[in-house]
């Protein structure tokens, strides 16, 4: 729904008020904005806030998770005065399979070097992508993963094994 | 006069044999992601920074600049030819110069945008040769409390003027801040913000954030958006890349005033090239005498602000490098780098390294020409290039983001806070927060806190300080009009104008 259809809504109903309080764009930022908010003000008086002439470690932290809250409580207020869009954070398969990739790299490059684990993930971000997995993807991963370790290692130094078998 | 010998010096410099390499390597790539829809600049430059590391610091900053200003030469051939912006600078030019594709003036689109950026880009790098040397020397007189105010304004700067909402422009900075004090404090050593993880201790590494932010969220956003290219692109023919004198009378001083708008907008830390480029095609459809014709295809509003976003890109440069403060979130990545590579930003540093600083100049007016080159006859190579399926970009991407960030510290953990910016910066992004000034906040986060610590720590605690002192105050005055002129909103204004 549009900010104009909700706020020509009229009154604030109990539905209405879950939603504006809960479910807008602007509310689901302003209560993370206050959740990070209090991490960074426990933070700041966990660590000693100091004096005004020598500030503490904590003092900076402190000082943001004051000015995070208050901004996150605004951005609530806001969202209950005037509505807003309902934020939507749609995941998709195709996303999680991105992180996995990353993630699978990760796993894979201290144990089995970098040209397993450059093709796991090639091929697991081109599943994502298409859906499907076929043989052009396939020789395309191989390329890149042999390309990288001419780039990166052989070129660039960077010290790691290609390929190897930890057993 | 002593400024155009240090710039021909700085020109002989970038024409030494690698640098003039990793400078037309830099625009190329600049190029690419600028004519690639969903590849921002941004993302380029994290991607490469770490490969960087190995390379001098010259060079290193050479290739990351032209990346930058290669990328507004770009976007607009994308903005021309299928109708999407290839960067977010470049969108205006899609309302122009597609119509003027569709009517078989493709060519003389891209020459006129082309042109309109050079222009930009080299009166805003004679801005630069002249402006930065003196304001660095005024920067020198500069003590903690007139820096901390400064950098206030910076990060002020980024959250309002920046495109959204004010507060939410502001919690980003304050996130980059926190982003910024994880790890061991400077002046007392203890851990903050680490919870026991040990491999915080060093603190957050600015390439994992820049490319969790960034490249991973690009991808994941664009995978979620979705939807195929149109893949009919419109054909450039060597003959049909001439304007007629009558466009080339047309765009002549809208490139003149954009210029100038774009190169005002570059002095003004926080603000970016997206919105110089819209500012300058709302200001020369204000004053033509023929504004119900913008949108179907005239020249004026197109030259204007491809014009102005190119001269954003170079005039950026000049709080980067005189003052230290980054202009928007690619010059916080260029500020790293020069960290990483040893270079202290600010004031010290044009004195401490003029064969940089110079360098880097001279690798500008280099870059510059050598894009018109790319741009106009090799435009059938970007034309085939933008019919790269995205089936093989993506993956090349996430490779080179996992394989970068790894090199860093070759530990495998930073890869896992990828993923982990990666999913906030999408979950934000999806909230209507930009990423851009958190990483100035986290860029300008240690140096904030160091300044307004050692303010207080001289002045024995006596806030006044920062009222007292005149640059101090000047810069706490700009800060507050910055936020009471947020409120008024002119550049929502601004912008739903543009819109609509």
């Amino acid at each position: 729904m549009s900010k104009e259809a909700i706020q020509t809504a009229g009154f604030v109903g109990k539905d209405n008020l879950v939603q504006r309080l809960f479910l807008t764009s602007d509310s689901v930022g302003g209560w993370i904005s206050v959740a990070i908010g209090c991490v960074s003000l426990a933070q700041g008086l966990a660590l000693g806030l100091g004096t005004l002439r020598r500030l503490g470690s904590g003092g900076f932290p402190f000082g943001i998770g004051v000015l995070l809250i208050g901004l996150g409580a605004l951005l609530i207020v806001g969202s209950l005065r005037r509505g807003g869009a309902t934020a939507s954070i749609p995941i998709k398969v195709s996303s999680v399979l991105i992180l996995a990739a990353l993630a699978s790299f990760a796993v894979l490059l201290p144990l089995f070097g970098m040209i397993p684990a450059a093709i796991v993930l090639m091929l697991l971000v081109s599943v994502a992508v298409t859906g499907r997995l076929g043989l052009g993807d396939i020789i395309f991963s191989l390329a890149s993963s042999v390309a990288a370790v001419l780039i990166f290692i052989n070129g660039l130094g960077l010290a790691l094994p290609a390929i190897r078998w930890p057993l | 006069m002593e400024a155009f010998f240090s710039l021909l010096n700085g020109m002989a410099l970038a024409l030494a044999w690698p640098s003039v390499l990793y400078s037309i390597g830099g625009v190329t790539l600049g190029m690419m992601v600028g004519v690639l829809p969903g590849v921002g600049p941004m993302a380029a430059i994290a991607l490469i920074l770490p490969v960087t590391f190995h390379i001098a610091p010259t060079d290193a900053l050479i290739m990351l600049a032209g990346v930058y200003y290669g990328a507004q030469y770009g976007g607009s051939i994308t903005s021309i030819l299928l109708n999407l912006p290839g960067t977010a600078s470049s969108a205006v030019v899609c309302l122009d110069g597609h119509p003027m594709a569709q009517r078989g003036r493709a060519g003389a689109a891209l020459f006129i945008t082309t042109f309109g950026s050079f222009i930009g880009s080299n009166l805003a790098i004679v801005l630069l040769v002249i402006f930065a040397e003196p304001l660095a020397r005024v920067a020198l007189q500069f003590q903690p409390a007139d820096y901390f105010s400064m950098m206030l304004m910076g990060l002020i700067a980024a959250a309002t003027l920046s495109e959204g909402s004010v507060a939410k422009g502001i919690i980003m900075v304050l996130f980059g801040l926190i982003l910024g004090m994880v790890g061991a404090d400077v002046n007392t050593g203890a851990q903050r913000f680490t919870f026991g993880f040990t491999d915080l201790w060093n603190g957050i590494s600015i390439v994992a954030v820049a490319m969790g932010f960034f490249g991973v969220t690009e991808v994941i956003r664009n995978l979620v958006t979705g939807g195929e290219r149109d893949a009919s692109v419109y054909s450039v023919t060597w003959r049909t890349l001439l304007p007629t004198k009558q466009e080339m009378r047309d765009s002549t001083m809208p490139i003149a005033r954009g210029s100038l708008i774009g190169m005002a907008f570059g002095l003004l830390p926080g603000t970016g090239t997206s919105i110089s480029s819209f500012v300058a095609y709302l200001a020369e459809k204000k004053i033509s005498r023929h504004p119900e014709k913008f949108g179907h295809g005239t020249v004026e509003g197109m030259a204007s602000s491809e014009a102005a976003n190119n001269a954003t890109a170079q005039s950026a440069f000049i709080p980067t490098l005189s003052l230290g403060i980054p202009a928007d979130g690619v010059m916080a990545l260029l500020l790293a780098a020069m960290m990483i590579h040893g270079i202290q930003p600010g004031p010290r540093f044009l004195t401490e390294n003029p064969d940089v600083f110079w360098g880097l100049i001279g690798s500008f007016v280099i870059g510059n020409l050598f894009l018109v080159i790319l741009n106009l006859p090799l435009i059938g190579i970007w034309v085939k290039f933008l019919s790269v399926p995205y089936r093989f970009l993506a993956p090349v991407v996430i490779l080179l983001i996992a394989i970068g960030v790894y090199s860093i510290q070759s530990s495998t953990s930073d890869i896992f806070f990828v993923i982990g910016f990666g999913i906030a910066g999408y979950v934000l992004s999806r909230l209507g927060f930009q990423a851009a000034p958190l990483l100035l906040g986290l860029v300008l986060g240690p140096m904030v806190e160091e300044n307004l610590r050692r303010a207080l720590l001289i002045t024995r605690g006596d806030y006044m300080v920062f009222l007292e002192r005149p640059i101090s105050l000047s810069f706490l005055i700009l800060t507050a009009l910055l936020i009471l002129s947020s409120v008024w909103t002119p550049w929502k204004r601004f912008k739903k104008k543009a819109e609509a």
